[in-house]
């Protein structure tokens, strides 16, 4: 139970970061074929 | 005296003549074109890339992000089961159990983040194959996942392509990290560190007692602990234990070791941006900042402690209450502070014991993070606080501010807030929470001004992935090891994230040609901004917990 606690905050964590990354990418306006050129 | 001083000033003065031959290394190892270390390095790396499928195409910010957080959030899976299962795989001579799942939780987070927060000891807390398997192998992969951002950054604002996450983690692992750790672990095993997969041995002591002593592969352990700027220890007292740190030489050496990544990144910097003068004004700003660091901790150490003087005990011998006889005053300061500008963690001295003004300036240390700071990290953090100084000079003088050429708009800004805001948040609201719960503040070993400062350098060394201890603080418990885990992860990965966005802003920008106009970012001047704007925007943001804490201790002193 408590394994499986700690693992649920390790994914929740990783999930905000996901999140963030992409709340990055509106911010930025800035998509990856553009970059790229 | 005059030895000591002599002792301090020819340590610096050859880390300075190494970073820039390793700065230049640093930006031929990352050159974008083949280079005649390819000769020697490639036939090595080419079986790890058709080992893990990697291909030489660079990536956008984004998938550059994507990798890095993907593969090292797979890493704290893997590394979390080794912990709770130590007890049932090989390796295992002495027959350590496994860790709680908090514990396990706390140390895959701290070791993945390059952290270090030890709150188990080595000897009696980890199996052999977890040191090896688990622990070095973290302790090589978290600065290079670092680093490679670091990099990835700096290409971003040269204007150039990112490159790939899994190309420069490979590179900073097969042509940095692993031959010097290599050249460095023999250095150690000469000085007399252990290194030995045997086990613990029991000796006889003058008493008739039987006394377990730990040994290892403790010298190379400590390569890469301090190389990396890991910091965690092989044995619970870190570079404190003879078998850790036997000597004045390999004393020196770990303080070299801690600088020498970390203070040749703004001359790789100034390499790959084509203008090593920027690099330089940023190399001698941060050197400045920890000089006035390093000797006013040296001069309040000298002073002694009061309450000791007050027993009739001369202070001529400066304050040595937990300090190593063998190192004294100088090499223990010098490590201290050297320990938290570089983020590393390592100790040789217990942080707790130091005269409170010099406790004042480790946590500053930390909680500015920007006086070279971990490997790749601290430079991102630097990198902000340029920026910041480059939007803040813009403003004075009426124009859109540049850098290298590029504009910086309201959408770099914005993210350059939320980064900014993320460390005193994480911090402030973790001492706040620890403080006002039973659960926290009954690990506090000394309540009052020293009791705050206990729990505000724990949440400092763990968002800002240092790892030193403060020590006297119960930390080994399940509120601790959670909270801390989470705010390492969120501490680490957040800047990351956030600058590499900034970077692949920047990178898609068109340069705008300099003109008489233009503000110079490579000039003393503007070094005394960059300065100015770490201490206000910095220092002031942690100026009122600084007051409660070591700053009201001095004052009741």
């Amino acid at each position: 139970m408590e394994d499986l606690l700690m693992l649920l905050i390790i994914g929740i964590s990783t999930a905000a970061m996901f999140g963030l990354i992409n709340w990055c990418e509106r911010k930025t306006d800035i998509s990856g074929s553009e970059e790229k050129q | 005296m005059f030895l000591t001083i002599l002792s301090i000033i020819l340590t610096l003065l050859l880390i300075v003549v190494l970073v820039i031959p390793m700065g230049n290394y640093m930006a031929v190892v990352f050159s974008e074109n083949s280079t005649k270390l390819d000769k020697v390095f490639y036939p090595v790396e080419k079986w790890i890339y058709k080992l893990g499928g990697i291909k030489n195409n660079t990536q956008t910010w984004k998938q550059y992000a994507l990798s890095m957080l993907t593969a090292n959030s797979f890493m704290i899976l893997l590394v979390y089961l080794i912990f709770r299962f130590q007890g049932y795989l090989p390796l295992n001579p002495n027959h350590i159990a496994g860790m709680s799942p908090d514990l396990a939780f706390n140390t895959a987070i701290s070791f993945m983040t390059n952290t270090n927060l030890q709150h188990y000891s080595g000897e009696s807390g980890l199996s052999l194959l977890s040191q090896l398997i688990a622990i070095i192998y973290l302790m090589f992969v978290a600065p290079a996942s670092a680093l490679a951002v670091a990099i990835a950054f700096i290409r971003g604002l040269a204007g150039k392509k990112l490159g790939s996450f899994f190309i420069d983690l490979t590179r900073s692992i097969t042509r940095i990290l692993l031959p010097i750790a290599f050249v460095t672990s023999l250095i150690f095993i000469a000085l007399g560190v252990p290194q030995t997969i045997g086990t613990s041995i029991d000796a006889q002591t003058l008493e008739g007692e039987v006394q377990t002593i730990a040994t290892g592969p403790i010298g190379s352990f400590l390569s890469i602990k301090e190389l990396g700027n890991n910091g965690g220890g092989y044995v619970g007292v870190n570079s404190a234990h003879p078998f850790e740190n036997p000597n004045a030489i390999s004393n020196t050496l770990q303080i070299i070791l801690m600088f020498l990544l970390p203070a040749a990144i703004p001359i790789t910097y100034g390499k790959i941006v084509g203008n090593k003068k920027q690099g330089k004004v940023l190399f001698i700003s941060m050197a400045m900042i920890f000089l006035v660091f390093l000797s006013t901790s040296l001069y309040q150490e000298y002073q002694g402690n009061p309450a000791v003087t007050d027993m009739g005990i001369s202070p001529e011998n400066g304050s040595m209450e937990g300090k190593e006889v063998r190192f004294g005053i100088a090499q223990s300061v010098l490590f201290a502070i050297t320990t938290t500008a570089t983020e590393t963690g390592a100790v040789n001295t217990m942080h707790d014991t130091l005269t409170p003004i010099s406790g004042l300036l480790s946590l500053s240390n930390m909680l500015l993070n920007t006086v070279y700071g971990g490997v790749g990290s601290g430079f991102i953090n630097i990198m902000m606080y340029v920026l910041i100084a480059v939007f803040l000079s813009g403003l004075m003088v009426g124009r859109t501010p540049e850098f290298l050429g590029k504009k910086i708009e309201g959408k770099e800004m914005k993210l350059i807030a939320v980064t900014l805001l993320i460390s005193p948040c994480l911090i402030l609201t973790g001492s706040a929470l620890a403080l006002f719960t039973p659960l926290g503040n009954q690990g506090i070993s000394n309540p009052g001004f020293h009791g705050l400062t206990q729990v505000l350098y724990e949440f400092t060394s763990s968002v800002n992935n240092n790892g030193s201890g403060f020590e006297g603080l119960g930390d080994a418990t399940p509120f601790w090891n959670i909270s801390t885990g989470i705010a390492m992860f969120i501490g680490r990965f957040f800047p990351l994230i956030t600058m590499l966005a900034i970077a692949g802003s920047l990178a898609s920008k068109n340069i705008v040609p300099e003109t008489a106009g233009t503000f110079k970012t490579d000039t003393s001047l503007f070094g005394g901004l960059f300065i100015g704007t770490v201490f206000i925007v910095g220092a002031l943001t942690f100026f009122p917990v600084l007051v409660l804490g070591p700053i009201a201790e001095f004052l009741t002193w």
